[in-house]
């Protein structure tokens, strides 16, 4: 079994993706082998009121009928007005599975302190958080996008409290360099392998900077990115098999109960 | 019934490399800047990477991102050279600078015949559409060789490269020599791929490689829609995965992923190598 943490439904309004409705991106996935998504719509990003795209993707999810196991996200905004409301909807009428915050394109701050509180909130009741550092490469980013990396923004938040299952995708080498020092102890956080390479550039084990292997998980950003490039990514990583089904279906798997 | 494992299922994908010839037109190893020896581990991993991927040839150059003079980049390509010496899957490309006119024409015949390389690699000292390129491009035309150009289309970001050649330079270029043999490098190298494939669309004499970090789709569908798969080779340049990857996820027939594996139409310069 394959659980892919990252992927989007959705319009990008910065260029066409090969593949936008869940039906779509599932029949990508299903075709590389992944047998789980973790989903969320695109189109909160930019919505002003973005649970008009968690109700888009509730339907879209309520019609499908493919093969892939669909665990959705809800984009939630903790600044905008009735987002409490709009969250235990998602969660007990839609049946989500979590949240996905996105503080880069709703402009507030990762040290905000209404998304530190809503983070300890996730926390208290048990909801996954996923937060995505980047879509695309800062050197391709349309002129309109967030301009930068989150890379030393995203830990303010996630030094805030342990109880948050998070789990954070795209993340650099550079960012989990940082990032190993501040969280090889919190047990909280997973991270994605989709920008690491460990072929031409080392041992995969060296890579790690010391955060334990079952805290990384596989995401692909499909239909972003092709998938088979995170699943080489996997292939290729000097581990043991064991080790490598654990990458893709592991420790961040059972805590999500699947 | 027997369960398979992970890496049982996907190596059947991986067929596609191990049943097909497969070049590799973008890949470094580096000189060891403290000894000026060549780093033996970018050679190591080289070779691991490429044998791990079926690749059957590699084609490798040394660039140097800090000002050089000609007996700077004379010293790389000898270790590139030693470099191929030791692997045989390994093909040279002569690193130069254009701002050394002489240096780096009579350089340029020293890796062809007496290296057996089978091409030059340029890097961002000048814009490929430059008149100080002109000497060396009609050398390259002269010995029938491919020129490997460093490219990119930077966006948000100043670029770090003020002379890093984009997809319209390289149209230029091939306005005014279209009987070069032009690769511009990785258009997943980082930028806006979309702008480095329309602007060389009506320019049939350059080509693009496919390596870089950069794996959107459709990358390489749109790449096919523009040029065709006669025109895209497959490379790497330090992102195997990657590389791999873009061909194995891309939405094309199977007859254009083979072609770009071959690089069918820059087949004919791996010859070169028997010159030697």
């Amino acid at each position: 079994m394959i659980l892919d943490v990252s992927t989007y439904v959705g319009h990008w309004p910065f260029r066409p993706l090969h593949a936008t409705t869940l039906e779509q991106i599932a029949a990508i996935a299903e075709h590389a082998g992944v047998t789980h998504i973790i989903t969320s719509h695109l189109h909160g990003a930019f919505y002003q009121d973005c649970q008009k795209a968690n109700e888009e993707l509730y339907e879209e999810v309520k019609a499908y009928a493919g093969g892939v196991n669909v665990l959705p996200f809800a984009v939630i905004n903790p600044t905008y007005i009735g987002w409490e409301k709009d969250c235990n909807i998602c969660l007990e009428q839609f049946g989500f599975q979590g949240v996905e915050i996105m503080p880069h394109y709703h402009h507030y701050a990762w040290d905000d302190p209404t998304l530190v509180s809503f983070y300890a909130y996730c926390g208290e009741r048990n909801i996954p958080v996923r937060i995505n550092n980047s879509f695309e490469n800062t050197r391709q980013r349309n002129l309109h996008d967030y301009p930068l990396e989150c890379t030393s923004e995203i830990p303010k938040l996630l030094l805030t409290g342990k109880k948050t299952l998070t789990i954070v995708t795209q993340v650099i080498p550079a960012t989990i360099r940082n990032m190993g020092t501040l969280f090889g102890e919190h047990d909280h956080v997973y991270f994605d392998i989709s920008r690491i390479s460990f072929m031409t550039s080392g041992p995969f084990l060296s890579k790690l900077n010391g955060i334990p292997l079952q805290r990384y998980c596989f995401g692909s950003l499909n239909p972003f990115a092709y998938v088979e490039c995170a699943l080489n990514r996997v292939y290729y990583a000097e581990i043991t098999e064991h080790e490598k089904e654990g990458l893709l279906f592991g420790e961040l798997a059972a805590k999500l109960g699947l | 019934m027997t369960e398979t494992t992970f890496t049982q299922d996907y190596e059947k994908r991986l067929s596609l490399f191990k049943d097909n010839f497969v070049v590799n037109w973008h890949e470094h190893v580096w000189e060891d800047s403290q000894s000026g020896k060549l780093r033996e581990n970018s050679l190591d991993r080289l070779r691991k990477s490429a044998e791990a991927t079926c690749t059957d040839a590699v084609i490798c150059s040394i660039p140097l991102s800090k000002p050089c003079i000609p007996d700077d980049f004379s010293r790389v390509n000898r270790l590139q050279y030693e470099a191929c010496q030791r692997w045989d899957k390994l093909y040279g490309l002569a690193f130069i600078h254009v701002g050394y006119t002489k240096e780096a024409l009579y350089e340029i015949e020293k890796c062809v015949y007496d290296y057996g390389f089978v091409g030059i690699k340029l890097y961002h000292h000048y814009f490929i559409d430059d008149p100080q390129q002109f000497a060396v491009i009609e050398k390259c035309i002269e010995l029938d060789i491919p020129i490997l150009v460093h490219a990119g289309k930077s966006v948000q970001l100043r670029s770090t490269q003020p002379k890093l050649s984009a997809g319209h330079h390289f149209a230029n270029i091939a306005r005014l020599y279209p009987e070069a043999n032009i690769i511009m490098a990785h258009i997943g190298g980082g930028g806006d791929w979309q702008w480095q494939i329309k602007a060389i669309t009506d320019s049939p004499s350059i080509v693009t490689d496919i390596s870089g970090s950069v794996v959107d789709a459709p990358m390489i569908e749109d790449a096919i829609k523009r040029l065709g798969a006669r025109r895209i080779l497959f490379g790497t340049d330090g992102s195997y995965e990657a590389g791999v990857g873009k061909i194995l996820g891309a939405n094309i027939s199977e007859e254009d992923k083979k072609t770009i594996l071959e690089g069918t139409a820059y087949r004919r310069f791996l010859n070169r190598r028997a010159r030697k």
